[in-house]
């Protein structure tokens, strides 16, 4: 092989190395959820965290259906669907810490009201659980367009 | 695949590029990758169809809305016989910059 046959190969591999990136960004863009995704999930974990704290059983079973269905909205139209659930082992670590700490806050917050009457703590915990979760989502589209910026899908 | 990691499979643009659209996503639509390659449904048929019969990729039909819908999916397989081609691209690149 010569060396301008070598050149021409060693430019395509880095043309279809490229190609390869820019499908991963086209692919991840695509997945990126909205903004309004996040906001809504948001409140209604930080709701289903005030009520469950506040006792109102009814009105975690509509939250619960308010849930399923700003997810069903989202899904309604994708044409690709993102990464399911937890990708590693942190993941599923922080996972079980977020599911942790919203029961905490619920448990901490019927214990405010039952010694000292802080009637505001489930409205509190509710407020904690959303502005996590909110803080969360913009973390995670953070990393999605800087993903889709640099072309990694890893 | 070669000793190199270079996957004759994956090598061909249009699969290269259905796996590579594939690998950040849980699945998509067949229109979605129709579109994003720009070629036809018979043409984009069969590559699906050679990544299928490779294990690189899974097709799941759904119904939506009353109409049926295919999904595609990259396996695990699929997704380590991209990043195994990937890096045997990449390190034929640094390799050739190794020898300039």
């Amino acid at each position: 092989m010569t060396d301008s046959e070598n050149k021409i190969d060693v430019d395509e591999t880095r043309e279809v190395l490229a190609s390869v990136e820019k499908a991963e960004s086209y692919g991840l863009s695509h997945t990126l959820p909205p903004r309004w995704f996040g906001v809504a999930i948001a409140l209604i974990n930080g709701g289903l965290v005030a009520v469950a704290a506040a006792g109102k059983t009814t009105l975690v079973a509509l939250l619960i259906a308010a849930l399923a269905g700003v997810i069903a909205s989202r899904q309604r139209n994708m044409k690709a669907y993102p990464t399911q659930g937890p990708k590693n082992a942190v993941g599923v670590l922080a996972a079980i810490g977020l599911i942790a700490f919203g029961i905490a806050l619920i448990f901490g917050a019927k214990l405010l009201v039952e010694i000292y009457a802080f009637t505001f703590a489930p409205l509190a915990s509710g407020a904690v659980m959303a502005t996590v979760i909110y803080l969360l989502s913009i973390s995670e589209r953070r990393e999605y367009l800087r993903k889709i910026k640099t072309g990694s899908a890893e | 695949m070669t000793s190199s990691g270079i996957d004759s499979i994956i090598h061909a643009p249009n699969r290269l590029q259905i796996c590579a659209l594939l690998a950040p996503m849980e699945m998509a639509e067949f229109q979605f990758l129709r579109d994003a390659l720009g070629v036809s449904d018979s043409v984009l048929s069969k590559h699906i169809k050679q990544l299928e019969d490779a294990g690189y990729v899974k097709l799941r039909k759904q119904k939506m809305n009353g109409r049926q819908h295919t999904w595609a999916l990259l396996t695990r397989k699929g997704r380590t016989a991209l990043k195994t081609h990937v890096a045997a691209l990449e390190r034929l690149v640094a390799l050739a910059g190794d020898l300039s």
